[in-house]
């Protein structure tokens, strides 16, 4: 045999070997339902929350990183058993970058069986139905199989569409890696929310939780100039830059994700939460408008109760404002608070008394 | 695409398959190189295509006419063709440097706003394939070497993707023949470019990023309050940081290079072992400091100058353009004149040739702190911070303020460990890469990609890159 024939050939047997290797990899990651140790975009806690043993869920939150900020279980459990008389249980498994892609597949695999929330909180903003939005192929990459690879190959709209549906491959060793050496645990402080606070990122009750909000807040304290000078001046291009709610991809896992709701007998709540002005300022024109346009043929085909965003007098208040889109510990225990009593009381009220 | 993501080895296996199969016929082996290192660049930002496109072009049009002329108007040509590789990198890397300064300067006298800057921020690699332009021509006006047959092989040379961002910056002389020459059939080059890519990753991911994210970055954000033995130590660790960082990504260039057959120069040979601060760039950055010597260095006089003080004229002038080279602003010109003035001093009043091993161990260890203290300069944002950390070096008294975890120290410890490997170690390694069977390859290929990806969320982006 050449030369030439045997350094192409060596070549292509190590890539044979090494994506045979990777893809066995990924199947024994998938087939152990490891899907949630990842460390590198996400935090890795939801593999602690789904290693617990099951049990009943009052109120189950997605959205993005959002409704991490913004809603705080504990908080809303606290206002809840007080109003219900009974101790309830609040979890909040949101995702930094989520969309609708995103939280179908974990509200598919965290929520279900014993874990069947009475209530989904479904917090919304334009960017969660956005088919277009930057963020999906993060979204992607993170949550896709192996048997995603074809349908998110052939849904990709751009290169870091190609990359996100491919990247399945290299799953495997990722996590398989990670798993060994424990690292799913490296972050202590979000498996303690996790395990004892329902998630979310700020907590409610105790000195712990009151150190913790403060330390997380100081941590952060530069995102207001941060979003103000980085971000929202090229909003429309790092956020919409083709915004097009209700096709493709996230289109469908909304509605799976509403349909699966209802089939379980769920209750839905589609929560929106404050923004602050300047943030509403810097959204281009067109999209509150194809947004609202959305929710409604969305609300149209699936029973939903709606929670709307605060009023606007508290949105003006900066103390309640990490950014111009992300609450502080203050403004999340109002929100959590207003969305406690002004609709899930009621709501559970009611079903209790059925 | 940076070397350390999932999408550069797609990007790799993709461009070495077509490459692979590309490779009997000339022509189409060099474009689908041009192609790839196209699309490598662009991928940071299209634009910057542009600007490749446009030093390239400058460079091989100039190439022709220095070609053809003879006398002062090749000389002219060259000048042009400088002057204009010169202009880009001028306008695009110290622009806002210099209008800044302006600014400054023109507020100290009158009552204005402040000068409008450019929009845009410095392109990633421009500062080492302009030295390639520039060299290229200029080694073509002395007449060392030929000019390219084309415009294909010459774009190639500019843009080969392992070496474009980051260097080594690579001669026309070494490389065009290799791109014009039939490629080397070597089964053994698989195995020693992928060890020396993995090797390099290892470096940067492991060794450089975690020092920087545990040690170097949290002490250059709040530089005040720290004793002297801390201040030392985040200055080594500073220097292993730097180090491991650049040194890996010339690892992953030279290896990248080698799947596709092609041989780049070595960058880095152990530096931190040397006697003399000239002996240190010897070995570090051997690319750059080369460059500087025979574009920079030499046609000012050299070492032959007539009189030492012209020498040491010509060393400091080389430095302190070399420091600017790695960056708009003043701490950088600092950084090159500190280098250069310890390059004189030693010259003049240094220690000999050693003779013992402590002797030898002294100076090694003289001139890695002497280089240390420069590298203050290369890290701090501002003079005050620059001299914040100087103070340190003095504050023996101050309490420990808790620059180093067990963490950053092992990693301090296993980058000194690595650099003192005896060579013989790694070249067994690598001859061991060189000869392993494909599916142990694939399968190390596997392993390495599930470890270093436990060090991404210290990933940082490449030391070199900004410059």
């Amino acid at each position: 045999m050449s030369a030439e024939r045997r350094t192409t050939l060596r070549g292509l047997g190590v890539m044979a070997w090494a994506l045979a290797t990777s893809l066995l990899c990924t199947l024994l990651v998938e087939q152990r339902g490891l899907r949630w140790v990842q460390g590198v975009v996400w935090p890795t806690e939801l593999y602690s929350y789904q290693q617990v043993e099951d049990g009943p869920v009052d109120v189950a939150i997605i959205g993005s990183s959002r409704a991490a900020f913004g809603l705080s279980p504990s908080s809303i459990d606290r206002c809840l058993s007080q109003e219900l008389g009974r101790p309830t249980h609040t979890v909040n498994i949101s995702r930094a970058f989520g969309t609708a892609y995103t939280l179908d597949l974990l509200a598919e695999d965290l929520l279900s069986g014993a874990r069947r929330p009475e209530v989904l909180v479904l917090v919304a903003e334009p960017e969660l139905f956005d088919e277009h939005n930057p963020r999906l192929p993060v979204n992607v990459s993170t949550t896709a199989g192996l048997r995603d690879m074809p349908d998110a190959l052939a849904a990709a709209y751009d290169l870091s569409g190609v990359f996100a549906a491919l990247r399945p491959i290299a799953r495997g060793p990722e996590t398989i890696a990670l798993y060994l050496s424990g690292r799913w645990d490296t972050k202590p402080w979000l498996r303690w929310l996790m395990l004892h606070h329902g998630g979310g990122l700020y907590c409610s009750g105790g000195e712990h939780c009151r150190a913790h909000n403060h330390a997380m807040e100081a941590t952060l304290e530069d995102w207001w100039d941060v979003v103000i000078t980085g971000l929202l001046p090229q909003l429309d291009e790092e956020r919409y830059p083709a915004y097009e709610p209700g096709t493709g991809r996230v289109h469908a896992h909304a509605e799976r994700l509403l349909e699966r709701a209802e089939a379980d007998g769920t209750t839905v709540v589609l929560a929106e939460l404050p923004r602050h002005p300047a943030f509403l300022q810097a959204i281009p024109d067109e999209v509150e408008p194809a947004y609202r346009a959305y929710l409604e043929q969305l609300g149209s085909a699936h029973p939903w109760v709606h929670h709307p965003a605060i009023d606007a007098k508290w949105t003006r208040q900066r103390t309640y404002y990490l950014d111009a889109e992300h609450l502080t510990a203050a403004g999340a225990h109002k929100a959590s608070k207003e969305l406690c009593t002004a609709t899930l009381v009621p709501l559970l009220a009611a079903e209790g008394g059925e | 695409m940076l070397f350390n993501t999932f999408e550069f080895v797609l990007f790799l296996a993709v461009g070495w398959t077509v490459y692979r199969l590309l490779q009997r016929w000339r022509w189409p082996r060099l474009l689908w190189l041009l192609v790839i290192s196209y699309f490598f660049y662009g991928c940071w930002k299209p634009w910057y295509l542009l600007l490749i496109a446009a030093s390239t072009l400058n460079s091989y049009l100039f190439g022709f006419l220095i070609d053809r002329a003879e006398g002062e108007r090749r000389k002219l040509w060259m000048a042009l063709s400088v002057t204009a590789d010169l202009l880009l990198l001028g306008v695009f890397k110290y622009g806002n440097f210099l209008l800044g300064n302006i600014e400054a300067a023109l507020m100290l006298g009158i009552e204005m706003g402040p000068l409008p800057r450019l929009p845009t921020a410095l392109p990633v690699g421009i500062s080492f394939y302009t030295f390639q332009t520039i060299s290229y021509t200029v080694d073509l006006y002395r007449k060392r070497i030929p000019r390219a047959k084309s415009l294909l092989e010459f774009s190639v040379f500019v843009a080969f993707f392992p070496q474009l961002v980051a260097g080594p910056i690579v001669r026309a002389k070494n490389f065009l023949p290799q791109l014009l020459a039939p490629p080397k059939h070597d089964p053994k080059a698989i195995g020693a470019g992928l060890f020396l890519i993995l090797a390099g990753l290892a470096k940067k991911m492991i060794l450089a990023d975690t020092l920087y994210a545990t040690v170097v970055k949290p002490y250059f954000e709040h530089v005040a309050g720290y004793n002297a033995l801390e201040t030392i130590g985040v200055l080594w660790a500073a220097n292993f940081q730097v180090y491991c960082d650049f040194s890996g990504y010339s690892d992953v260039a030279i290896g990248a290079a080698l799947l596709f057959g092609l041989k780049l120069p070595k960058n880095f040979d152990r530096p931190f072992w040397s006697q003399t601060p000239m002996e240190h760039w010897r070995r570090w950055h051997i690319s750059l400091s080369t460059w500087l010597r025979d574009y920079l260095y030499i046609p000012l006089g050299g070492s032959r100058s007539t009189t030492e003080s012209r020498v040491s004229i010509n060393l400091v002038i080389t430095f302190l353009l070399g420091g600017l080279w790695h960056g708009a602003g003043w701490t950088f010109v600092v950084w090159g004149l500190w280098n250069g003035v310890l390059l004189v001093a030693w010259r003049k009043w240094g220690p000999g040739p050693a003779k013992t091993t402590w002797g030898k161990a002294w100076r090694i260890f003289a001139t890695y702190n002497a280089l240390c203290v420069g590298l203050i300069f290369l890290h701090a944002d501002s003079f005050r911070e620059a001299w914040t950390v100087i103070l340190s070096l003095g504050a023996i008294a101050t309490p420990f303020k808790g620059a180093f975890g067990w963490f950053g120290l092992l990693m301090l410890g296993l980058a000194i460990a690595l650099h003192a490997t005896p060579q013989r170690w790694k070249a067994t390694l690598r001859e061991a890469f060189s000869i392993a069977p494909a599916w142990s390859l694939g399968l190390a290929v596997v392993i390495a990609g599930g470890v270093l990806s436990l060090f991404a969320g210290f990933a940082a982006p490449f030391f070199y890159f900004q410059f």
